[in-house]
């Protein structure tokens, strides 16, 4: 007995054995997202669009976001305790709050409804709208991820939290979102600040009084997890969780080692669905993922040893910021252009500085680690300046870089101009400033966007044909 | 003096005297508010009998009265105003026994009404629901500039809280400090006051 | 290598204008021609080509290799290779000006500022095509709102004594200001310095993160307005060059790369 969607679930990765297994569940999660058999349509074109199909490890992991989203839009329906975080921070806590009690839905709906409503169904405007209705009017740079946020609770789409975990390190916007939230749903909320003021140059040291500021945060939130939720954080589960991170990053590890072939293997966006998936969710989308990368990870090494890939050998290579979550379209028309993208730069591993001090409390070891080995945004949009250079310094090979930034983000819009600025200066690669959105592509389309990235094609190609 | 009727002087005049003080020199500033309380608690000028309104927002800055202009041309009277650079420091009062670091550092962070941007930000909406009280207000108008986010979060959802709890309107509008906006802002203002005129 | 019947053409699709310039062998400019975009893309492509080829008493197929530009590129199917409008103008300014180190170009619907390395090469660029307000079409807002042809407004502004200050941002909302100054009487000469004032400032502060380094070009349709050429020049502090047609930038780098793509093919 076959259904309308299981054409799309299988075009995700899912087996037949799963679908009739979780029947209920999909469709009552997909009558609540209004998605019906033409949604099906769309979905199959935009997917086959954008990613390659004939990856089964990419086709799993659009699968494992479909399970996480699930997940989460029947977290109350199924008795479960939910808490929510916000991208891109506090993903440590969300993680350790999650292993601490069974039962308990911790992730970032946001992030989760942007790759599946977004990536895969391509319908993510009436959520952006119902956000734009409901607090955060357009016009204003407020930023889509939680417009989405907002719009998918006044839809009814996703359950209000239990508790919700306002992240405000960079952004008082969020922060005041949740404050926003906690007065149409009453959510209690424990706010987690950062100090993100460190001076230019300091980057990569840090003063060991954020780790402390930040870490005395976090305890407070495992405190205030205690008071809400009625259970202990629980420190050793994190001992308990680690093999399955470590195993998760290391295979990421793997991923990112391969495509630094020539030509580049795979589209940067088969990558993103991977290393995004570890922060925007704790529980099945996490599991299912890691199983996808150990079936993608045979399938590029084959494409390396082939000599295929999406690129031409000899392509440009550039770095970029981050893939957008919502419209793959975009990172495929820059790679379109005769652009290799080997790595984004949150993806780069740089050496962090060793610890300062050794801290006492789980809050500051957390902290410590964040900072310590962080992307640069935690300490300053000043960081994000010098971690940039230091990724391109690090990661050999790369012909140009485009520092997609979000537009509306004071960490990295901040410093759109003087970062470009800077990193040709220090590291000599040409740098294309790009306004980006990594929610809400309506005014940051492909289409818009293609002169521009077309352009510095043509400036990288005539470089490396004089060189 | 502002809380009650006849009101001592215009809202326009408090704030010329709240902006003054940032650069006047602050004996001579003592000296001329003290004469002036004495002066204005002798006359009792008629003051007129528009609305009665608490305005705030984001920050008032010095050389943009364009929004009290226009509210008192409009007939509106601001009886009491709350912004960053208004008179937030006077409502409390640095303790002066003990240790004098740890009574400012508490007097800015635990006993001031905070901007928007500190969390959660009902502690400040709740001084603006007293405020309206205390000063028998008809209305509230908060004007924020442009791309503030977390004001205009918070006009979003604060005006529910208001009519709750005091039964009075709000009017949101905001600024880039663009040329042309005095004519939207005068159509805004002047329909308010006309709307909560008793 | 192919004797002197070789021909190839760029053709420049943009949002107000196209245009198509033919060339020959000897990289001569044979003729030239612009007509109205208006609405149907693919004819606008293919007449302003027609025009151009009966200028130059060619026929279709002795074209030999054709590039289109602007943001029309893509939809002309007759092209042979479609390339952007900022790498075009970027060689079609630089065959004529071997020193053009800095481009201006401002078109019906965008601007951009193109800097050149000194092999003529784009190494930076920075581009608007959000705000209408760096655009020609500021301009011809304007022109309407005075009664004006778009043609004589450059000139007029030049006579202003007291130029206006137009301070909004925004198109819409400077048409507002525009018609508030006008009432209050101002003339027409100082509310058009103001504009073209506004203008200016709007698309140099743009060109500021790629820098204007001598010599500096001005392309584009309001190349052609002298007031604006003026007006940038007191903005960056740089004297600047308008080719003899800144409209045709674009198509010549076109037909120029469509030479250069044609002789790569044909050593291959």
């Amino acid at each position: 007995m076959s259904n309308y969607y299981d054409d799309l679930l299988q075009l995700c990765g899912w087996e037949i054995e799963e679908i009739e297994n979780e029947r209920p569940r999909i469709e009552k999660t997909f009558q609540r997202l209004e998605l019906g058999p033409e949604d099906m349509e769309t979905a199959d074109a935009w997917v086959r669009q954008n990613h390659d199909v004939t990856l089964m490890g990419v086709r799993k992991l659009l699968g494992a976001w479909l399970k996480e989203l699930i997940d989460l839009i029947l977290a109350k329906d199924e008795g479960k305790k939910i808490v929510y975080y916000s991208f891109p921070t506090v993903v440590r806590p969300g993680m350790l709050i999650a292993a601490s009690a069974e039962g308990t839905y911790v992730g970032g709906p946001d992030v989760i409804l942007c790759h599946t409503m977004g990536q895969i169904f391509n319908k993510l405007t009436p959520i952006l709208e119902a956000g734009e209705e409901n607090g955060l009017p357009p016009g204003h740079a407020l930023c889509s991820i939680w417009q989405v946020k907002v719009g998918a609770l006044a839809k009814g789409i996703i359950p209000p939290p239990d508790m919700a975990i306002a992240s405000s390190y960079f952004c008082d916007m969020g922060s005041k979102a949740d404050d926003l939230l906690a007065e149409i749903y009453g959510t209690p909320i424990e706010y987690v600040d950062g100090t993100m003021d460190s001076a230019w140059g300091e980057y990569p040291d840090y003063l060991p009084e954020r780790a402390e500021f930040l870490g005395a945060q976090f305890n407070q939130l495992f405190d205030k997890v205690k008071e809400v939720m009625g259970f202990e954080v629980d420190f050793k589960a994190w001992d308990k969780m680690m093999p399955t991170i470590r195993q998760y990053f290391g295979d990421l590890y793997r991923i990112f080692e391969l495509m630094q072939a020539d030509p580049v293997p795979v589209s940067s966006v088969e990558v993103e669905l991977a290393s995004i998936l570890a922060v925007a969710c704790t529980g099945r989308g996490i599991a299912e993922g890691a199983k996808a990368i150990k079936i993608l990870i045979p399938e590029i090494e084959k494409r390396v040893e082939e000599n295929m890939g999406v690129a031409e050998k000899g392509a440009p290579r550039v770095m970029i910021v981050l893939p957008s979550f919502s419209d793959p379209s975009i990172v495929r028309m820059i790679e379109n252009t005769g652009l290799a993208i080997p790595i984004c730069a949150l993806d780069v591993r740089v050496q962090p500085p060793p610890p300062k001090v050794q801290h006492n409390t789980v809050g500051e070891r957390i902290a410590d680690g964040e900072i310590r080995g962080g992307v640069g945004l935690f300490h300053s949009s000043f960081g994000t300046c010098h971690r940039m250079a230091a990724n391109l310094e690090q990661v050999k090979g790369i012909d140009g870089f485009i520092y997609n930034y979000q537009f509306n983000c004071r960490p990295v819009a901040q410093v759109s101009h003087s970062l470009k600025r800077w990193v040709e200066e220090k590291t000599g690669v040409p740098c294309l400033s790009l306004e980006n959105d990594i929610g809400d592509s309506r005014s940051y389309s492909a289409a818009a966007m293609r002169t521009r990235v077309e352009t510095f094609a043509e400036m990288l190609k005539t470089r490396k044909v004089a060189n | 003096m502002r809380k009650s009727e006849p009101l001592p002087l215009s809202g326009r005049d408090f704030i010329a005297l709240n902006h003054a003080s940032f650069i006047a020199d602050k004996e001579f500033m003592v000296d001329l508010l003290e004469s002036l309380v004495k002066e204005l608690r002798k006359q009792a000028p008629g003051s007129g009998n528009g609305p009665r309104i608490l305005l705030t927002g984001s920050t008032l800055a010095q050389g943009d009265y364009k929004v009290p202009d226009i509210i008192e041309e409009a007939g509106g009277r601001v009886v009491i105003e709350e912004f960053a650079e208004g008179i937030r420091p006077y409502w409390e009062e640095v303790k002066l026994e003990g240790d004098l670091m740890k009574n400012l550092a508490d007097s800015y962070f635990m006993q001031r009404v905070p901007p928007a941007w500190f969390r959660p930000g009902r502690e400040r909406l709740n001084f603006l629901v007293d405020l309206a009280r205390d000063f028998h207000v008809d209305g509230v108008i908060w004007y924020h500039l442009m791309y503030r986010e977390s004001y205009k979060i918070e006009s979003y959802y604060f005006p529910d809280i208001l009519k709750r709890e005091t039964g009075l309107r709000m009017l949101t509008v905001e600024s880039d400090y663009d040329a042309t906006e005095t004519g939207p802002l005068q159509t805004r203002i002047e329909t308010f006051i006309e709307t909560i005129r008793r | 290598m192919k004797g002197n019947r070789l021909i190839v053409a760029g053709v420049d699709i943009g949002a107000a204008t196209t245009k198509a310039v033919i060339l020959n062998n000897a990289n001569k400019v044979l003729s030239f021609s612009i007509i109205p975009t208006g609405h149907n893309v693919v004819q606008a492509g293919e007449e302003v080509l027609s025009i151009a080829l009966d200028k130059a008493a060619f026929s279709r197929e002795e074209i030999r290799y054709i590039v289109s530009t602007g943001y029309g590129r893509r939809a002309v199917a007759f092209a042979h290779k479609a390339v952007t409008e900022i790498i075009c103008h970027a060689a079609g300014v630089s065959s004529n000006m071997a020193q053009a180190r800095t481009i201006i170009d401002i078109g019906g619907q965008d601007s951009k500022v193109i800097g050149l390395d000194d092999g003529g090469n784009v190494i930076n660029f920075v581009m608007n095509d959000k705000c209408a307000a760096g655009t020609g079409r500021f301009l011809e807002v304007m022109a309407g709102v005075l009664d004006l042809e778009i043609n004589d407004i450059g000139s007029i502004s030049l006579m202003s004594e007291n130029p206006c200050t137009i301070s909004s941002t925004c198109t819409i909302f400077a048409e507002s200001e525009l018609v508030s100054l006008r009432a209050e009487g101002r003339t027409r000469e100082d509310l058009l310095r103001g504009i073209h004032n506004a203008m200016s400032h709007r698309v140099a502060i743009m060109g500021k993160s790629v820098g204007y380094r001598e010599e500096v070009v001005f392309t584009g349709g309001v190349a052609m307005n002298m007031g604006i050429k003026k007006a940038l020049e007191d903005e960056i502090g740089l004297p600047i060059q308008v080719p003899e047609e800144p409209q045709i930038m674009g198509a010549l780098g076109a037909a120029i790369l469509a030479k250069a793509n044609l002789e790569k093919e044909f050593r291959e």
